[in-house]
């Protein structure tokens, strides 16, 4: 069996979480092999004020694939001092209202995989790898299928 | 049969790249070579390559050294196995050329597509191609135009010889894990 019959469209429902590397193949994935609708992609890294509510601009519009997420957790992690308050913003403002839209679509959340790296000198990159691995473990323990992409393969985790 | 084998530094992907390549080799009874792509720039480069050659005596590889351009050499290894390492050094030597030939320290940005072709064609021309690539995609930083220019060209190339290869392994630790092609992979190669 060939990795196109294993990921047939109909096989990701609710939400697919797709991770990677930079550069892996991951939104040309979500768009080629699952199907989603190139037009309902909305990048995160170009959402401009984090102090706006994150679920009205960008998941209360007609999206349903959400790229750069790992812009995203910077951008909040550099808001707070520490993990909890960080981590409590994005699970209110980001991941409950796109956990509750996954019910009713299909919903792709595109996120680079970042922590692979030496631990960062800076007290708020220390933060945003922390607040980003654990806003994916959330994610993929709620999405109905997880994908991780290498040189542009999928392979199914979930 | 084509194979891409990608991972860390020190995941173990060159010796497995020897192993499987030698193995490819002696079972189409062709020539085997090692295609090198490092040039040396300094004492330090030297002695690796040194150490390398050593670790490669008796494997029966005939060594060709060729970092840039390779098309001058793809003829001479048709039907041969190649283990090609790397393809991190061949886009590093393509998209910055040496000082020497590159006054104003131009970067070309377009490396990515022209080494792509470079391999797939030393790759058809050869019986058998294992080439080793790192991965350096998940560190999660955000560098300067130009290293993102040189990140975004290889995993380009990543992505094209995967959907053109047979196989496609990610090394770490020592082992090798398929993500493309494991019923293709020959059973008797030590570190799968």
């Amino acid at each position: 069996m060939n990795s196109n019959e294993i990921y047939e469209k109909d096989k990701c429902e609710g939400l697919t979480l797709i991770i990677g590397g930079a550069y892996q193949g991951k939104l040309t994935y979500a768009v080629q092999r699952l199907g989603l609708n190139a037009a309902a992609v909305l990048d995160l890294a170009a959402v401009q004020s984090p102090e706006a509510n994150v679920f009205d601009s960008v998941i209360g519009g007609n999206s349903s694939v959400y790229i750069h997420f790992e812009a995203l957790t910077q951008r909040i992690a550099a808001e707070y001092a520490d993990l909890d308050a960080a981590s409590k913003r994005l699970d209110v403002d980001f991941l409950a209202p796109l956990f509750a839209l996954s019910e009713k679509k299909r919903t792709a959340l595109i996120a680079r995989e970042i922590g692979c790296g030496v631990v960062p000198l800076s007290e708020k990159d220390r933060l945003w790898r922390e607040l980003h691995g654990a806003a994916l473990s959330k994610a993929a323990a709620k999405a109905d299928s997880v994908i991780r992409l290498f040189c542009g393969l999928p392979e199914r985790l979930k | 049969m084509k194979i891409l084998i990608v991972g860390g530094s020190k995941s173990g992907k060159s010796m497995a790249a020897q192993r499987i390549a030698r193995m490819l080799a002696a079972r189409a009874s062709c020539p085997a070579y090692y295609w090198a792509t490092m040039e040396p720039s300094d004492s330090e480069d030297e002695k690796r390559i040194a150490r390398h050659l050593e670790a490669r005596a008796g494997w029966g590889f005939e060594t060709i050294e060729c970092g840039r351009n390779t098309s001058a050499f793809s003829s001479s290894v048709r039907g041969g196995c190649v283990l090609f390492d790397s393809v991190t050094a061949l886009l590093a030597n393509e998209m910055f050329p040496p000082p020497a030939q590159n006054a104003d320290f131009s970067v070309d940005f377009a490396a990515g597509e022209r080494v792509a072709a470079e391999l797939s064609e030393i790759a058809n021309a050869a019986t058998h191609f294992v080439c080793v690539c790192d991965d350096i995609f998940r560190d999660g930083m955000q560098y300067d135009a130009v290293t993102e220019g040189y990140l975004r060209a290889l995993a380009f190339v990543c992505r094209q010889l995967a959907s053109e290869f047979d196989i496609v392994v990610e090394a770490s630790s020592g082992i090798m894990r398929t993500i493309k092609g494991n019923a293709l992979l020959p059973r008797n190669v030590p570190t799968f």
